[in-house]
């Protein structure tokens, strides 16, 4: 879902919302096609399953004794990933998001609810939001430190050139069974529109102007 | 110390009580602060276990919707400092007619069932094939129908109804704008299929034009305006079945386009 490759290095937000009710709404149909061909789940999967019910249990609705607070750690990660990887980013900054936000995912462990219902949680769902969250920061951070160029709002002002030769490639980031980031990448499949360069003001109609 | 204001907020667990009751916070009395800051401040910082729906705080997800002091508000719209000064606390409470399911958390999915009931959709005898292009609209032809599409269905409208107080079979002021909206599209051409179900609904008479429901729209939807016509128009079909019935049809709608 993250890697449909349509955009690129295109503006975030208002591409990626039609990108998300196009592909979101064949991804769902997809996976709901696929689970009614699916053979009931073997021992097997209800095994995870029933682990999986355990660790929530055990870790945020029976859990006592945590000190942390949802609220705290979502707003120290907020300005982490802010300050640390928004548009603007370097080597230095990215470190710093990063080792934030490990520290982060050690005091996640930490966690304390005050509601231990199964009616409605929205606080175990906060929570696991921000588990989430905190996951998906480091990826970024991780990738944005691979990264080692600029291209569309990754802007590096320590590598503030495209490098196409290295980096025209999506990064896939797994992760390696010790909890680390290990990251690949796979090459671009250029159609129509070769990547150009990031143009404002006057620059950009001189370009327009030469494409004509 | 910042100055300080009480929320008395409405709690009910169905695995805890039989009945719903209230418990008061003091929260910070911030001049651009509305009633759901104080509501997540309160989950933030005093009781996680406080629940709610919320989204987006700028009033286009519909969610966040309950009673404040008694009426029906989008809390992300509604500011804490208007219900300051005079010492008592804001009571903010589930929407009202709605089972609860939690807290503040009110039972929809009936609500969802009816506006799928209207066929918000375009419905057409003929469908062109893609390669034919879009169907066209005049600025003039979307204004006929544009103020009924503005709808997030928050559910204030049914919180204010009366007649859905009463009957909550009633398929209520946001389903049938909705039908509206559709029905005064000039792309569409399902008006006599929407008739259909909206005629099963014989709540739609009882609606007196009490005009609660366009009060206190936040979007302007005027959902009592929708109905007025909407009933309009059904009367007209209605005699036409009953005195030529090879006619009655889309065409009273379909002209009003
Ligand atoms: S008509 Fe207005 S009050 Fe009713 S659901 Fe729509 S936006 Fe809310
Ligand atoms: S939070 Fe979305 S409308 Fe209020």
């Amino acid at each position: 879902m993250a890697c449909v490759s349509i955009n690129g290095a295109n503006r975030l937000g208002s591409n990626s919302l039609p990108e998300l009710l196009v592909f979101g709404a064949r991804a769902g149909k997809a996976a709901a096609l696929t689970s009614l061909e699916q053979k009931p789940p073997s021992e097997h999967v209800i095994a995870q399953a029933n682990d999986e019910k355990r660790r929530l249990e055990e870790q945020f609705l029976r859990k006592t004794g945590g000190r942390e607070r949802i609220a705290t750690i979502r707003s120290e990660m907020h300005q982490a990933v802010e300050s640390g990887a928004g548009i603007y980013r370097t080597q230095d900054s990215l470190q710093q998001a990063a080792d934030k936000l490990q520290e982060l995912r050690e005091r996640f462990r930490n966690l304390s609810l005050d509601d231990h219902s199964l009616t409605f949680n929205t606080e175990l769902l906060g929570a696991l939001e921000l588990e989430f969250m905190l996951e998906v920061g480091s990826a970024i951070v991780a990738s944005a430190l691979h990264r080692t160029e600029s291209r569309g709002a990754h802007q590096r002002t320590d590598f503030p050139a495209r490098d196409d030769r290295n980096f025209l490639a999506h990064a896939l980031i797994f992760r390696s069974p010790d909890g680390s980031a290990r990251i690949e990448t796979t090459p671009v499949v250029i159609t129509r529109w070769p990547p150009g360069e990031r143009v404002y003001g006057v620059k950009s109609e001189v370009k327009e102007v030469a494409a004509r | 110390m910042a100055e300080t204001i009480s929320v008395e907020v409405a709690r009910y667990s169905p695995e805890r009580d039989t009945e719903p009751s209230s418990q008061r916070y003091d929260v910070p009395l911030h001049k651009d602060w509305v009633v759901l800051d104080a509501l997540n401040y309160i989950k933030d910082k005093m009781d996680g276990s406080l629940t709610f729906r919320w989204s987006c705080r700028m009033g286009i997800c519909g969610s966040c919707g309950m009673m404040v002091n008694g009426e029906p508000k989008l809390t992300c719209a509604t500011f804490l400092s208007d219900y300051a000064g005079d010492g008592s606390p804001v009571r903010v409470q589930p929407l009202r007619y709605f089972p609860v399911i939690r807290d503040l958390v009110v039972e929809i999915t009936d609500f969802m069932n009816k506006l799928q009931s209207v066929k918000p959709w375009l419905i057409r005898g003929d469908e062109k094939a893609v390669s034919e292009g879009e169907y066209l609209q005049t600025p003039e032809q979307l204004d006929r129908y544009k103020q009924f599409s503005m709808c997030i269905n928050c559910l204030l409208c049914y919180a204010a109804c009366p007649v859905y107080g009463l009957d909550p079979v009633f398929i209520g002021p946001a389903a049938i704008a909705l039908a509206q909206r559709y029905n005064m599209d000039s792309r569409d051409e399902g008006a006599g299929e929407r008739m259909d179900v909206l005629a099963q609904h014989e709540g739609i008479w009882g609606c007196t034009f009490v005009g609660e429901c366009t009060k206190v729209c936040p979007k302007h939807v005027d959902p009592a305006g929708a109905i007025q016509q909407y009933k309009l128009t059904a009367t007209i079909e209605r005699f036409k079945s009953f005195l030529m019935p090879w006619a009655a049809g889309n065409s009273e709608m379909e002209s009003a386009k």
